[in-house]
């Protein structure tokens, strides 16, 4: 079975993990597209430090038993469990569940309040209907996995264990805060309004010190305390202002365009009777 | 050129021209404050930054090598982030995981110039979201309770687009 595309960017997964799953899925004999995706999405998340434990829990590497135990089982479903690196205390267990010509991806950790990701994954978008069955938009396939799944998994895990992890939220404050420097006001308050670990940060007054001075230049500060409140003042004077500069703009332009007659009866329909 | 070797958290070693490797601060200070002799066969452990993420990294500093030095940091001026070179921006067309880590590192590292181009780069996954829109692309847990998101929605009714 040829399961390579040529066009592929095979570079995102190490030849050896995809050797074994050549490998293996030769071994199982006549493996099904749903069989052989489901096998990727294994190696992608082996391939991303995580480690494939068996039902005792014993670790294995063994990805064809995994898809020979689903044809095995009542109701046709995967199921995988994995640790990631030496967070053993709280493994990810992944399910995949047909229904019809769709993948769903669930990815649940049980012992952090059954926290779910889940994905759903058209079949014939990853894997060809037609002999010899290919693989294809492996790189879509990969990023949907790792953000939609590995990535917010590894930082609850993190989070859970009380370190910074490699996602937005699990950022130190100092980074955050940087990022933060880069966006226009309404952004840094959007982003505030999304958790409560985000608005804490955000509400920092020394943060929004730095934002009077970036956006209020040529003003002139006091030391004080209550930075936000003054950038709140500011921005409505500064909105009210040039409403108001934005409306005589208006006229002035009406009238360069118009003769008195016309603006007149722009502005009050009535006064044409004087003119 | 003389070359020096560092090594990443997973143990792989990385030959690396010494003027590349010196665009990190962090680095440049441990070789003049360690005295490390150039000819010498020492390695740099970096416990900080793993095999791929270290791999990115010197592949980032490899091509900005000759770039002019940064002009220090006006913290006054609105940041631009449409600036982003074009081979920057393909060099992070990567997975939320690898960007943050890049972060990570360019921060552990004080390589200011990747630590710019990579914060930027997320702050432009932000720009003119929503809330909730902020959420699904990061995959954040809103974790506020009704009577807490009114209060903030209240809070902030100031810079609310009309």
């Amino acid at each position: 079975m040829n399961v390579l595309e040529e066009n592929e960017d095979y570079s995102k997964i190490s030849p050896i993990l995809l050797e074994q799953l050549m490998y293996e899925t030769n071994l199982i004999g006549g493996c099904e597209k749903q069989e052989l995706l489901f096998a990727l999405i294994l190696v992608i998340i082996i391939e991303s430090n995580f480690t494939l434990l068996n039902r005792d829990l014993d670790i294995v590497n063994n990805i064809a038993e995994r898809i020979l135990s689903a044809r095995e089982s009542k109701d046709g479903n995967f199921i995988a469990t994995f640790v990631w690196d030496k967070f053993v205390a709280t493994p990810l267990r992944v399910v995949a569940i047909l229904t019809g010509d769709v993948m769903i991806l669930n990815a649940v950790l049980f012992d952090l309040n059954n926290e779910t990701y889940s994905l759903c994954l058209p079949i014939p978008h990853y894997v060809s209907s037609s002999e010899p069955i290919k693989l294809r938009e492996l790189r879509n396939l990969i990023l949907r996995i790792k953000d939609g799944i590995l990535t917010p998994i590894k930082c609850s895990i993190l989070n859970h264990y009380g370190l910074s992890s490699a996602c937005l939220k699990g950022l130190p404050e100092e980074l955050l805060l940087n990022i933060s420097l880069n966006l226009p006001v309404r952004d840094v308050v959007n982003l505030g309004k999304t958790c409560r670990r985000l608005h804490s940060i955000l509400n920092d007054e020394n943060f929004w010190c730095r934002l009077c001075k970036r956006d209020f230049k040529g003003d002139k500060f006091d030391n004080r305390s209550d930075w936000k409140e003054l950038y709140k003042d500011k921005f409505i004077l500064n909105l009210e202002e040039s409403k108001k500069r934005q409306r005589i703009h208006m006229f002035g332009t009406m009238h360069e365009f118009m003769d008195f007659s016309d603006y007149v009866s722009y502005v009050d329909p009535g006064w044409e009777t004087f003119t | 050129m003389p070359n020096i070797k560092l090594q990443s958290s997973d143990s792989e070693i990385f030959d690396v021209d010494v003027e590349i490797a010196k665009c990190s601060v962090t680095i440049k200070t441990m070789l003049e404050d360690l005295g490390m002799d150039e000819d010498e066969e020492e390695v740099v452990p970096l416990p900080n930054v793993n095999s791929a993420i270290l791999k990115k990294v010197i592949q980032w500093a490899t091509y900005h090598k000759d770039d002019p030095p940064l002009p220090e940091d006006d913290e006054n001026k609105e940041k631009r982030t449409d600036d982003i070179s074009s081979w920057d921006a393909d060099f992070l067309k990567v997975d939320q995981g690898t960007l943050f880590e890049l972060i990570l590192a360019a921060n552990y590292l004080d390589i200011k110039g990747l630590l710019d181009v990579t914060c930027k780069t997320v702050a432009n996954m932000i720009k003119g979201k929503s809330p909730e829109e902020i959420r699904k692309t990061f995959n954040i847990k809103n974790d506020f309770t009704a009577a807490e998101e009114e209060q903030v929605r209240k809070e902030n009714e100031w810079c609310e687009e009309k």
